[in-house]
């Protein structure tokens, strides 16, 4: 009977471990929250993926000053407008991106572009290698990076994990989790700033970075393009 | 009339020495020296030999100022003439910095056994002169003899010599990226060394040239959602280093669509070529790796008229489409259709095809890999291929030949490493390994084309949408993943630019991982060194 008296606390702690346990690993692998909001693109969503001239995306400013930022995808109307104020965006026509001043990023372009130094995250380990060697990252695993267009920094996407391999090579493997978005100087590979979560669209799907022309933001998109992040980075670019 | 007798034998005693002079032939050095007028001395000046070297390269490295050249005929006391010449190629190591040995290189025939120095050398007295031994001007490589210059008095003349190729510092890769270190080589001349303390001869040289023969790097460019480490894996990194092969596997690209990871190999390529100092490559492409290799070619390769694409070797590549990204796009789109409370039909199919596809997910690489996209593709790229050097392998996994996948024998062991899911299944239950794998190997071995009709509408308001595989005349060998006609572009076009083709069938079968082992690499660099002997930097001089 004195034994029994315990049964009931014991099970009810191991239950709560359990809970606890499983609430942990849920709250670290299901990507909750984010730092930035997911803004819909549906004009875009899913036209011609994996054409030539298709997800070529174009970023500027609304003024050699700043402004909004405008995206445009150069096979598809609309254009589409980041008011950094209210953290929303809205399609306008062309004449908005026509009649803007700012200069005109080219994000393939930037895929391009070697840096000064190569900087690449090796897939198979989920590594940054600046140089080739290993940088950490805000999270352990490393997504993609892209350097700026002065390429002083590097922008880099990173995920808490874990990975679902890939199933009978029909499917990628996933990498579940948290994504963190991090800007680092080149090529001394020094974070600049706090790490910002961003949105997960889906766990198959890799994030396209690109950076708008003046380093001020980088906008995040997935492959089907039926969403964007938009992240500040407050980078003066001119301090470098 | 005495004046001018008198004229006459004032100029005839003036002009006869000067007369008698010119006809002695001009020496500058030895006993006779003297004659050679007071013009600019023929040896020094920019090119004073008028032999021009032969336009520099990747194999081929010439000095034409410096020290030791140009120098005026130089006699002992001013020499030794040192003249440095810097290698800028990588020769015996790997885009990761590991070392090969020159003396597989050379066993295999990827480097030639020696390099060919040649410079021109002036006034090398060989004839000597009346009382003094002939000139004898030794030249050294890196500190070792390698003979003696000659030709004549007063000309110049091209002297030639054959180097062990050990003899040459090549240049070293940088660990940071970036152009390789170069290797500083060292060509002394000892000038005069058969006049004992006397002084006799000089010399003069006017360029330094020296060539060799070596294969291009091998630039790995692995398939959707792997590696570099795939090609290590597969036994094929270990055939380019068994043939003393230079390779490079550190291409990294994401699970992306065709033409962008095109634009990810621009960002990539350049620095890999530039680490080996070569202006020639081969690329070798592993399934979806020969997509995106051939949109990096179509779009950039004007771009970067620093090297040039020797070869694109491509083993197992869609180049026509798969047939399983077909069923996933289309299950996508009736999935979308039906909406969340329908029902996808599947006729024509293996058991389980359903589940499988409920499970796999495509990713941004694989959904670019439909048999219509990629004829898309092909219209727009292999007009723009030209005439690039192709070959393409493609396997069929069926190597007993009785029509499906087996586990006994073990004919998709490579792609279990390939694929860590199947690793589990092959240990949890391996009949159910098998059969997907048998799954994916039938519909493509069976299947022409797949439909989807949609929807018609049951009395409780279900929508269902059905998926049809129109069966194939005859059996598609396949590798699991890519049929042989598609990796060879039967259908699309490519096959009729390509030079080299092969079907790895029957006992000597592949799948989709073990396409890319060291027995193919084998056929691969047979193919690569055809090329490299009649275009590339093993081509005879």
């Amino acid at each position: 009977m004195s034994a029994l008296r315990f049964v009931k606390p014991a099970l009810a702690a191991v239950s709560l471990s359990l809970i606890s346990f499983v609430a942990f690993m849920a709250f670290r692998i299901w990507p909750f929250g984010a730092d930035v909001p997911l803004l819909q693109t549906p004009e875009w969503k899913d036209k011609h993926i994996g054409e030539l001239y298709s997800g070529r995306l174009q970023l500027r400013r609304e003024t050699q000053a700043g402004g909004a930022l405008l995206l445009k995808r150069v096979d598809l109307q609309p254009v589409y407008r980041y008011d950094p104020q209210r953290k929303t965006l809205n399609a306008v026509t062309d004449k908005e991106w026509l009649n803007a001043s700012g200069p005109i990023a080219n994000c393939m372009d930037q895929l391009a572009k070697p840096g000064r130094v190569r900087i690449r995250v090796d897939h198979g380990t989920h590594k940054l290698l600046v140089a080739e060697r290993e940088v950490s990252t805000a999270a352990s695993l490393a997504l993609s990076s892209l350097s700026s267009p002065t390429g002083n920094w590097v922008a880099v996407l990173s995920a808490t994990g874990p990975t679902i391999p890939a199933f009978a090579l029909l499917s990628g493997d996933r990498v579940l989790g948290r994504r963190y978005h991090e800007v680092k100087s080149v090529p001394d590979a020094v974070s600049a700033g706090k790490s910002i979560q961003i949105p997960v669209v889906d766990t198959i799907t890799t994030l396209q970075l690109c950076w708008s022309a003046d380093e001020k933001f980088v906008v995040y998109n997935d492959g089907s393009f039926s969403s964007v992040a938009v992240v500040e980075t407050n980078l003066d670019s001119r301090n470098q | 009339m005495r004046n001018t007798i008198l004229t006459f034998a004032i100029f005839f005693v003036i002009t006869t020495p000067v007369l008698a002079q010119k006809n002695q032939p001009c020496h500058r050095d030895g006993p006779l020296a003297g004659n050679c007028g007071f013009g600019p001395l023929s040896e020094v000046g920019p090119n004073p030999s008028l032999i021009a070297p032969l336009k520099p390269n990747d194999a081929r490295f010439v000095e034409n100022s410096g020290n030791g050249l140009d120098t005026g005929c130089t006699f002992r006391p001013g020499g030794p003439l040192v003249i440095s010449l810097p290698v800028t190629r990588v020769v015996g190591a790997n885009g990761n910095g590991s070392a090969i040995s020159l003396q597989d290189m050379k066993d295999s025939g990827v480097l030639s056994k020696t390099a060919k120095l040649r410079l021109p050398a002036f006034d090398v007295d060989l004839e000597g002169a009346p009382g003094v031994p002939p000139e004898l001007d030794f030249i050294l490589f890196n500190g070792v003899q390698i003979g003696s210059l000659s030709g004549s008095n007063e000309t110049w003349k091209m002297n030639e010599f054959e180097i062990p190729i050990e003899l040459v510092h090549f240049a070293t890769i940088n660990p940071g990226g970036g152009a390789p270190t170069p290797g500083n080589n060292t060509i002394t001349i000892l000038i005069d060394q058969g006049s004992g303390s006397d002084v006799n001869w000089c010399t003069s040289i006017d360029w330094v040239e020296l060539t060799f023969q070596t294969i291009s790097p091998v630039i790995l460019v692995h398939g959707n959602g792997q590696s570099g480490q795939f090609f290590v894996n597969t036994g094929f990194v270990s055939y380019l280093q068994f043939r003393g092969i230079p390779y490079d596997n550190s291409i990294s690209l994401e699970r992306r669509p065709i033409y962008f990871n095109a634009f990810v190999l621009d960002e990539q390529l350049p620095g890999i070529v530039q680490k080996f100092g070569v202006d020639s490559i081969h690329l070798v492409a592993h399934s979806k790796g020969g997509l995106d290799s051939r949109a990096y070619i179509q779009i950039f390769r004007v771009w970067h008229p620093e090297f040039k694409m020797l070869s694109l070797n491509t083993m197992g590549s869609p180049h026509d489409g798969t047939l399983l990204t077909d069923l996933q796009e289309l299950r996508a789109e009736a999935a979308t259709k039906v909406g969340r409370f329908g029902r996808i039909e599947y006729e024509g199919f293996p058991l389980f095809i359903r589940q499988m596809l409920a499970i796999a997910k495509p990713d941004d690489g694989l959904k670019d890999l439909t048999t219509k996209k990629v004829a898309t593709f092909n219209s727009f790229n292999i007009p723009t291929l030209g005439n690039l050097f192709i070959t393409t392998v493609g396997g069929d996994a069926d190597v007993n030949g009785n029509a499906r996948i087996d586990r006994f024998p073990d004919e998709y062991a490579g792609l279990r490493s390939f694929d860590p899911s199947l690793q589990v299944l092959d240990v949890v239950n391996p009949e159910l390994g098998r059969h997907i794998i048998d799954s994916m190997y039938q519909v493509l071995r069976n299947t022409s084309s797949i439909t989807m009709s949609c929807c018609r509408t049951t009395i409780t308001g279900r929508r269902i949408a059905k998926i049809t595989a129109t069966p194939s005349s005859e059996p598609i060998l396949n590798d699991t993943l890519v049929t042989i006609p598609s990796a060879t572009g039967s259908q699309g076009g490519l096959f009729n630019v390509t030079v080299h083709s092969r079907a790895y069938t029957g006992a000597a079968g592949r799948n989709h991982a073990n396409i890319a082992d060291a027995d193919v690499a084998s056929q691969l660099v047979t193919w690569i060194l055809e090329v490299e002997r009649d275009r590339g930097d093993l081509k005879p001089q």
